[in-house]
């Protein structure tokens, strides 16, 4: 009886120090990720898009699609 | 007898002379060229069928003028709600497509509600009638072409003809009215000249051109000191352009370029006014005219460099760091951006050129479209990773 408890209690330990090494690994590369995308970089990529996407749009007002009277 | 005739005819003519004399400023219309169908000429209206598929107007899609292959806008009305058949055909009489459509307002399709009385469809029948909207795409190769209207039972209704200029072509739009001059003898027609589009670039302006046909040049000078020219977008309330110095004569007409600046790129309405003293004005002749601003490209071509830097060095920093998922990811992206880079490269390309062929702008418009989409899809990309 005494022995099953501690073989649970052992694989309980080793679960749980598997998990906590998985999570600190899956954290690092997050981390590690984040160090390689900085702020600036995100906020520059996401602003030149959305300029791309409105320079882009005022191109087309040149050439407007449908033409439907009012 | 005789003295009967030329009494009759004095009155005559002295009526003629005080109907189209006009009250004030130098012009008054006698105009006879550009229909109000836009470029479409009727050639045949069925008389037993008066109120049925008449032609409202033909509109082109994108560009003010017919292009080859692009989208058509024609507008019909009818007193009746029902399907109408548009047959295109060459001059030799081989269909080029076939299209149906059903009348769109005020039911769509047709769909009567059946709540609808009598009343209520001799009320739409009295006032606009039932209207449809038929999109077409113009023929892909040069020349002239029948527009056939059909009902339901195969009666031929109308028939309209347009012009498919060649790819070839440069693009222009034009414009040209015709009017009378102090005597009934005396025309003179004052034509609107654009390239298509008008391009600004850096800080210069795009270039629009006035031309005036008349016997006496010394006229067209004074016609010229009355006029101005103004843009109006559904943005804006319209600025006057200004004109470069000097006008070009040759033999008995003359042409005067005025500057269109625009920080935008835009579509909207040219248009020559007469100035009739008192702060009034009448519009003497007036288009669409598409205004594209070539520093936005330039400014897009920019930003793709930068974005593109950005994503290559993400890509080396991710796989330098043994991160092969989003390294892979980022690869993608600028491959993204090099089909977007070539897009924008063409378009600047064409807009350099001195003068555009209707093929470099359906390209500038191919380019533009897939420009969008190839955004829209990197965007999704980015979003995914950032």
């Amino acid at each position: 009886m005494n022995n099953k408890v501690v073989v649970l209690f052992i694989v309980v330990v080793i679960a749980i120090a598997i998990f906590a090494t998985a999570y600190y690994y899956y954290e690092s590369i997050k981390l590690r990720e984040k160090k390689l995308e900085s702020d600036i970089e995100r906020k520059q990529i996401n602003e030149d898009i959305e300029f791309i996407k409105e320079a882009l749009e005022n191109l087309s007002n040149a050439f407007p699609e449908t033409n439907l009277p009012s | 007898m005789w003295k009967k005739i030329i009494m009759k005819t004095t009155f005559v003519l002295f009526a003629l002379v005080i109907l189209i004399t006009p009250s004030s400023g130098i012009v008054w219309t006698c105009k006879y060229e550009n229909p109000p169908y836009g470029p479409i000429e009727i050639k045949y209206e069925n008389p037993n069928f008066p109120d049925k598929g008449i032609i409202y107007a033909l509109t082109p899609q994108r560009h003010p003028i017919i292009v080859p292959g692009e989208l058509q806008l024609l507008q019909l009305k009818s007193n009746v709600c029902e399907e109408v058949k548009l047959i295109i055909e060459d001059t030799e009489g081989n269909k080029i497509a076939e299209y149906s459509k059903k009348a769109d307002i005020p039911f769509k399709n047709c769909d009567i509600p059946n709540d609808a009385d009598q009343g209520m469809i001799n009320a739409i029948k009295r006032s606009k009638g039932f209207l449809t909207y038929l999109f077409f795409k113009a023929p892909t190769e040069e020349g002239e072409y029948y527009l056939k209207l059909f009902d339901t039972q195969n009666n031929l209704l109308r028939t309209g003809v347009i012009e498919v200029p060649s790819l070839d072509s440069i693009a222009k739009v034009t414009s040209r009215e015709a009017y009378c001059n102090n005597s009934p003898t005396n025309f003179f027609t004052i034509e609107l000249i654009a390239p298509h589009p008008v391009i600004v670039k850096d800080d210069s302006a795009g270039e629009v051109q006035v031309t005036i046909r008349e016997p006496s040049t010394s006229e067209i000078e004074k016609i010229f000191e009355n006029i101005t020219v103004s843009f109006t977008t559904s943005e804006s309330v319209g600025i006057e352009l200004q004109p470069k110095e000097g006008i070009t004569c040759s033999d008995d007409e003359c042409t005067k370029t005025y500057l269109l600046p625009s920080s935008i790129s835009t579509s909207g309405i040219l248009t020559v006014w007469e100035d009739l003293g008192n702060g009034g004005r009448s519009s003497l002749n007036s288009m669409v005219v598409s205004v594209v601003d070539a520093n936005t490209v330039v400014e897009i071509s920019n930003k793709l460099d930068r974005l593109y830097n950005t994503s290559e060095e993400l890509e080396r920093r991710y796989s330098k760091e043994g991160i092969k998922e989003k390294s892979e990811k980022w690869g993608e992206i600028k491959e993204e951006l090099v089909k977007i880079k070539e897009g924008i490269t063409s378009i600047k390309k064409i807009l350099d050129k001195q003068k555009l062929t209707l093929r470099d702008v359906k390209e500038v418009v191919n380019n533009i479209d897939n420009c969008k989409e190839n955004l829209n899809r990197l965007s999704e990309k980015i979003g995914g990773i950032l």
